[in-house]
């Protein structure tokens, strides 16, 4: 087995508990929300009018944004920005990318895996690696909790496998993104709980500020959507038209990119003292 | 094989390594002996390229310890002095992690080691094992990486009487073997008992470094003359006076055995008594009672 695999491999094991319960809350949860489409479907249905397809519409919008229309496909996938899809999906990225050196320090255990032959940059890859495969399992985790949700319940149009994986790609680079500081901070540091301190405070800061951007009655306070990643995580648009996806994406994964480059710099260039 | 020059290494004021320069030979065990934070430590994680040096350099088989690290612990295996194993993984699985780490090399041995030297049942998780058998489980990993240098960092530290003696033999077996061992500790006997040199650390300083060969035939005479004491004594016998009180003198002897005894025959001795000097006597030349807080030499070689 390669130095880099058994790397990849510890640390999977080690964060299984994390990565299996979030994968499943989250197909649960996706699942659930397909229901919950179902149900505000029907009730569309039997109202019938006019009044009925406003509600449906404003609803996807309040949630899902600007892009949402009222659609089967919208009213699916704006649970996607869902605060506790949000805080879900942000928790693997923050845990693992908070645990990359800092963590490591803490515990203690990076003595002993830097003793081996093992290059500081095959041991940070070995951590990004992990991450993606735990980002890539959310992300499939919650394609498959739409794609069972369909198959259980009445949907007027559900989305095709293809409209699912474009927000699927949106929330793989939003994830990136949050790791990406994460995984900077950590770098840094000595300990896990400062880098994960930052990261989920910077993180939530990130989401109050989108929130306040777009309510209606503060439109002095437009400009904090410039200072938020939530403003490029937008999977309805994804869905429905994907016009943005390409912007959002490389935003997303431009900030992930230079988190991990930082990271990888600073940790090439700092001492590694015992465990603190 | 591993040489240090003018090695500083500072941590914003505290200088926790001041300006040591050594050497350690192939195939000999170097003791290295200081109490916490004499800089034993920060020495050997500089050796693995885990610290930059804040002045002077490293360098262990030729290669530079902080630019080519990684070429540097392809040659050594090191035991930390504070270990941390992964709880989850069996005493197995963590021999197989770590030698996967260098390319799948020594398990064989290294579960050879642990089974049958350190009486390991690699099948229980290592959350289960005390702190004496996860450092067996280390040490068993280290002696068995085909490595040319071992650096063990307090190896005995939690390990009863019994198997700190089997530790010692395999640092023995390793001498054997060809291979440099660091054996960093605290407690002298064991390290007088393995090391070839010794170095002995202070406040960052490496203060003195001893020949551990010269050491054992190291005798101490202390004797009592009838009269005054001789003003000198002849070269060729290599006496040095190491404390004169009224007319008795301690003297320390490297020597020839019979030229000294044919030689004081010759002398006004109204009593005499030979024995020899642990290594605590020296240890207390640098870190006794009496050593001042302020005392500070130059580098030994």
């Amino acid at each position: 087995m390669t130095p880099l695999f058994a790397l990849v491999r510890k640390q999977l094991v080690e964060s299984r508990w994390l990565l299996g319960i979030s994968a499943v809350a989250l197909f649960g949860l996706i699942w659930l929300f397909v229901f919950a489409t179902n149900r505000m479907e029907n009730m569309g249905r039997a109202r019938g009018d006019e009044f009925a397809q406003m509600r449906r519409q404003a609803m996807s919008r309040g949630i899902g944004g600007a892009s949402a229309d009222g659609s089967s496909t919208s009213l699916e996938i704006m649970w996607w920005r869902h605060p506790f899809v949000v805080l879900i999906i942000a928790m693997w990225p923050i845990a693992r990318g908070s645990a990359a050196v800092g963590g490591e320090l803490e515990k203690g255990s990076l003595d002993l895996v830097l003793s081996r032959p093992i290059s500081r940059n095959t041991f940070l890859t070995a951590q990004v690696l992990t991450a993606f495969i735990g980002i890539a399992i959310l992300a499939g985790a919650m394609v498959g909790g739409i794609l069972v949700g369909n198959r259980f319940n009445f949907i007027e149009a559900p989305p095709s496998l293809m409209k699912i994986l474009f927000p699927c790609l949106n929330v793989m680079a939003f994830a990136v993104a949050i790791f990406g500081y994460a995984f900077f901070f950590s770098s840094m540091d000595i300990v896990r709980w400062r880098p994960n301190l930052v990261a989920s405070t910077l993180t939530l800061a990130m989401f109050i500020a989108n929130i306040i951007a777009n309510v209606p009655v503060l439109e002095n306070w437009k400009w904090l959507e410039k200072v938020s990643i939530f403003t490029a995580y937008d999977p309805v648009e994804s869905a429905l038209r994907a016009a943005r996806l390409p912007l959002n994406v490389e935003i997303l994964g431009g900030i992930g990119l230079a988190g991990l480059i930082l990271g990888y710099v600073a940790f090439n260039l700092r001492d590694l003292p015992a465990n603190s | 094989m591993i040489a240090t020059h003018g090695l500083t290494k500072h941590y914003g004021k505290v200088k926790a390594l001041r300006d040591v320069t050594m050497e350690v030979r192939r195939g000999e065990v170097y003791g290295l002996l200081g109490p916490n934070g004499s800089g034993k430590t920060t020495t050997i994680r500089l050796l693995l390229g885990l610290l930059k040096p804040t002045a002077g350099r490293a360098e262990v088989a030729g290669f530079a310890c902080w630019k080519d690290s990684l070429e540097v612990r392809r040659y050594v295996s090191y035991l930390p002095g504070e270990l941390r194993l992964y709880g989850h993984m069996t005493g197995f699985g963590i021999l197989k992690f770590l030698s996967d780490l260098r390319g799948g090399a020594g398990i064989d041995r290294a579960v050879a080691i642990a089974e049958s030297i350190m009486k390991l049942d690699l099948r229980r998780k290592v959350r289960t094992f005390s702190t004496g058998m996860k450092q067996k489980l280390a040490l068993s990993q280290a002696f068995a990486d085909p490595v040319d240098i071992l650096i063990l960092d307090e190896p005995t530290s939690a390990l009863d009487p019994s198997a700190r003696q089997d530790v010692l033999n395999l640092v023995i077996d390793a001498r054997k073997a060809g291979q440099t061992v660091i054996f960093s500790g605290h407690v002298l006997s064991e390290v007088e008992q393995v090391a070839d040199r010794v170095a002995i650390m202070r406040k960052g300083r490496l203060m003195h470094v001893e020949d551990m060969h010269a050491r054992r035939n190291l005798r101490m005479l202390l004797v009592k003359f009838v009269g005054a004491i001789p003003e000198t004594f002849p070269e060729e016998l290599e006496l040095g006076v190491r404390e004169r009180n009224g007319d008795t003198v301690l003297m320390e002897h490297r020597g020839d055995a019979p030229a000294l005894l044919a030689w004081l025959g010759t002398q006004p001795v109204a009593d005499l008594a030979i024995g020899t000097e642990d290594l605590k006597s020296l240890y207390d030349q640098y870190h006794g009672p009496d050593v001042k807080d302020d005392q500070d030499e130059v580098n030994g070689k």
